[in-house]
């Protein structure tokens, strides 16, 4: 199990995080809910920077890509492999699945939306964390993409991996075991909320 | 009101640049803090170096005479005579004098054919001349005792002759030359001042500023953000970000040349160059279309226009 | 990965980054040399004048007072100071009219009346005034021939002095009249002597020593400075070309800005000190003389360099302010290090600045460097 103690942050005076905890267990896919400006990206880029040592896979909302290189270059970027290794890797299972080896010769300026999503999840699982952490993971994305994606977190989930998502996609919290709702610097578990028949819309509004 | 509009986003995202902002108000309040200056600060201070071999009680009278001298030319001593070549040879010095050992003894007996003062210059210098008159001025004050009793052979009156001399000198009834334009030339005090070079400063950022603002709106249009518009308007556009690129430079440069007293001349040749400035980096659109390509050429645009902008000015 | 990796791995990538930069750097670099080196002898001529002081032309008025020994002495001291020679362009007028007539066509700077019986005036103690009228005050040409008039009424007051001490003296002492005659004469002839002999004490020598530079040299330096300060304009998009993906990720894996600002620092100079390559080459093989010592010891001005670089381009959000800021920077720097006005044309307030500016530091380096 993944336990997430105590996490508080504020910009000058707005509390935006207050004293959030909460756990995710082994093989669980976790989904933050909240509107824009909840404080998602915030909790999450909180949650990355304090267990940074035990080994989670952090994946922002903005590619942590650097145009002028080649997709190799990038992921050796977050990693201690040699070029090799790495491309070995990514030939192997559970990455091949990944399809980043199909471009591997361009530039990532050339890539479209979906590669680029596909290189930064890439460079994160290149590590094979054992923890997830991704934001918005499907923004900008077209339908084929967020295929892609979801199938391999999925896969991710299947092997024993967690994972915590922040997003505002009712197509992810589909996918998620729980989701918490964040709303006013809090979490609240929606569990009993969907019992009652209220929809994800109306926890959002309301 | 689109033109308006573009016009009145473009100019806040100038704005919006806050350390860019701050430079143009530190530009404003050296100009307001250099007029503020005394005028002795703001006097060129002409140099002239001297390295004195010399231990005699005249090479001390001396020291004591050209360092107490008001005039336009700053004597400083140096401890070797390297320091003092130097200097010269750098241009902070206008030239340099090495006055060698038993030089006032032999000049007074007028032995010192073999023991001259050397003057070090270098080809630009043109005032060594007039220097030396200034120079020798002293020497010959403080020699001037003995060079009378040396040359009257009355050395027996030595004491007297001294005493004599310097109640001719502190009196009135020597010849001497007194300002007759009612003080106009304690320079350092009065008139003598040069002008900071800000108004070449402002042409030089008018000229980038105007090239820069050019260089935003073609990184812009490479990322397709005005594909979509006429090319009228996207011609329109291009001159709106030139302009309001270099419309902060030129405020700033009209309130500096206002703080500094600058005639209307000037005034108008800043506003003139801004719009030269915006036509030329127009025309300058139509040939350099990528921004990649303005980047290898910007530096040396810029060395082209500080040497054209400073040797201009000063020629 | 330890965080230490990580900063590693970040300078590794900003180093391969670099890389797509350079060739838009060098080809930079090189437009700078072909410019300066084909624009060498007309920059020769003008920039690096020191010269403040253009000859003042004097036009002066003498009324006849009958005894040519005295005009003749007079006109002949003036002409034969070299000072008066160099420094001023001596025109004679028919009359007052004339003088004021070519004063007020700014034909002339100065016009001076010397009224009749001056010489023999100043002889007896009469002193007669002269009347020395100025177009411009403000010029330096003024200031600088007021100075060369008082020195010149310096020299008249010192040897009246000493003429009127010796026949004091002689006539206090009640020596004979051939004596008084006599010691009148020599101490007459003992200070004209020595004013018009001085120039004879002077041995004028064009100062060069080792490790010393030439004017030339020092803007040559000074050209070679700016231009690599204006690599900024290819290093600054270079420094913020950052997405905010890769900065948010690494503030998360605990790299700050410190780190990034580092990593960017020993980008920018590796990329300054290859831009500085081609000009070392090209001045070394101007001048035939490769001082191989210069590839290290322009480390110092090149670390300089990156270091303003890298500070402005972390600190401006984007191309536009970064380069204004640079080139303003650039210019203060160069300025204040008396790298565009020669340092003695600066006011006296920059001159005093100038010591705790990098600027004539940097350009000294780099002279040394390139010129061995």
């Amino acid at each position: 199990m993944f336990s997430i103690e105590n996490i508080s942050k504020s910009y000058g005076k707005n509390q935006v995080i207050n004293n959030v905890s909460f756990y995710a267990n082994e093989g669980e896919a976790v989904g933050i809910l909240g509107i824009n400006g909840s404080g998602k990206s915030t909790l999450l880029s909180c949650i990355a920077e304090k267990y940074a040592e035990t080994g989670v896979g952090y994946l922002p909302q903005n590619n942590p890509l650097f145009d002028e290189l080649k997709p190799v270059d990038n992921i050796r970027m977050w990693c201690s492999l040699k070029k090799g290794e790495i491309i070995e890797r990514l030939n192997q299972s559970p990455l091949v699945e990944l399809g980043v080896n199909e471009f591997m010769d361009k530039p990532v300026s050339a890539l479209s939306g979906g590669m680029k999503k596909r290189l930064s999840l890439a460079t994160v699982l290149i590590n094979n964390p054992s923890i997830l952490l991704m934001d918005e993971p499907f923004a900008s994305l077209d339908l084929p993409a967020k295929q892609d994606i979801l199938v391999y977190m999925q896969g991710f989930r299947a092997q024993g991996g967690t994972i915590i998502i922040a997003s505002h996609d009712e197509e992810i919290f589909n996918f998620c075991n729980r989701v918490l709702l964040l709303k006013n610097g809090s979490l609240i578990d929606t569990n009993e909320l969907r019992q009652n028949g209220i929809s994800f819309v109306d926890m959002l509004r309301y | 009101m689109k033109i308006y509009n573009r016009f009145t986003v473009l100019t806040k995202r100038i704005f919006s640049k806050k350390l860019y902002i701050c430079m143009l108000l530190l530009i404003v309040a050296i100009t307001a803090i250099y007029k503020l200056l005394p005028a002795r600060e703001k006097s060129a201070e002409i140099r002239v170096g001297i390295y004195m071999e010399d231990a005699s009680d005249y090479a001390d009278s001396f020291i004591t005479d050209i360092s107490k001298n008001n005039s336009l030319y700053i004597f400083y001593f140096t401890d070797s005579e390297e320091k003092l070549i130097s200097d010269v040879q750098s241009g902070y010095a206008e030239c340099g004098y090495v006055v060698p050992m038993n030089f006032f003894k032999d000049f007074i007996e007028g032995t010192n054919e073999s023991n001259k003062v050397t003057l070090y210059v270098i080809p630009s210098t043109t005032l060594a001349s007039a220097i030396s008159e200034t120079f020798f001025s002293s020497v010959i004050t403080v020699c001037s005792y003995d060079i009378l009793t040396t040359g009257t052979g009355l050395y027996d009156y030595e004491d007297e002759i001294k005493d004599r001399m310097d109640e001719y000198m502190k009196g009135d009834e020597l010849f001497k030359v007194t300002a007759a334009t009612d003080g106009s030339y304690d320079y350092k005090t009065t008139t003598y001042t040069i002008d900071l070079h800000i108004y070449e400063l402002i042409i030089l950022l008018l000229i980038f500023s105007g090239l820069l603002g050019y260089y935003s709106y073609a990184k812009d249009a490479e990322e397709s953000i005005y594909i979509a518009l006429r090319s009228s308007d996207r011609f329109i556009l291009k001159t709106l970000y030139i302009l309001t690129a270099i419309l902060p430079i030129t405020l700033v440069g009209v309130v500096c040349a206002v703080i500094a007293s600058y005639s209307v001349s000037v005034i108008l040749n800043i506003l003139f160059c801004a719009v030269a400035v915006l036509l030329s980096t127009i025309i300058l659109s139509f040939i350099i279309k990528k921004s990649t390509y303005l980047t290898k050429v910007l530096p040396m645009i810029m060395l082209v226009a500080i040497v054209v902008v400073f040797v201009a000015g000063i020629g | 990965m330890s965080r230490t990796r990580l900063f590693f791995n970040l300078i590794r990538a900003d180093i391969k980054r670099l890389g797509r930069y350079i060739p838009s750097l060098l080809i930079a670099m090189l437009l700078i040399l072909t410019l300066v080196l084909s624009a060498g002898s007309y920059l020769s001529k003008n920039i690096y004048k020191a010269e403040m002081y253009e000859t003042a032309k004097i036009a002066y008025y003498l009324d006849e007072d009958g005894d040519e020994r005295y005009i003749n002495l007079a006109i002949d001291y003036l002409g034969a100071m070299k000072s008066m020679r160099e420094t001023a362009n001596i025109i004679e007028v028919g009359s007052v009219e004339e003088g004021y007539k070519l004063l007020d066509e700014k034909e002339v700077l100065f016009f001076i009346y010397l009224p009749a019986g001056f010489y023999k005036g100043i002889m007896t103690g009469d002193n007669p005034t002269i009347n020395l009228v100025v177009r411009d005050t403000t010029t330096i040409a003024a200031y600088i021939s007021n100075e060369l008039f008082l020195s010149l009424a310096k020299y008249l007051a010192i040897a009246q002095a000493g003429i009127y001490s010796a026949l004091d003296t002689a006539w206090a002492h009640e020596m004979s009249d051939n004596d008084v005659t006599r010691i009148n004469n020599l101490s007459n002839k003992v200070f004209f002597e020595k004013v018009l002999g001085k120039d004879a004490s002077i041995n004028v020598v064009e100062a060069t020593s080792e490790g010393s530079y030439s004017l030339k040299k020092h803007y040559e330096a000074a050209a070679i400075m700016l231009s690599l300060l204006f690599m900024a304009f290819i290093l600054i998009p270079y420094i913020q070309n950052y997405g905010s993906g890769i900065s948010h990720k690494l503030n998360a894996m605990k790299i700050s800005k410190f780190h990034i600002f580092v990593s960017n620092f020993l980008c920018v100079l590796i990329a300054v000190y290859i831009t500085y390559i081609p000009c070392w080459i090209a001045v070394s093989a101007l001048n035939t003389h490769f001082n191989f010592k210069g590839l290290y010891t322009a480390l110092l001005s090149v670390l300089i360099i990156a270091l303003i670089i890298s500070i402005i381009g972390s600190l401006c959000k984007s191309v536009f302010s970064g380069n204004l800021i640079m080139l303003f920077v650039a210019i203060a720097i160069a300025y204040v290090g008396g790298g565009i006005i020669p340092h003695a044309m600066l006011p006296s307030v920059i001159q005093h600045i100038s010591d705790y500016m990098p600027g004539q530091y940097i350009i000294s380096n780099l002279a040394h460097s390139l010129f061995g």
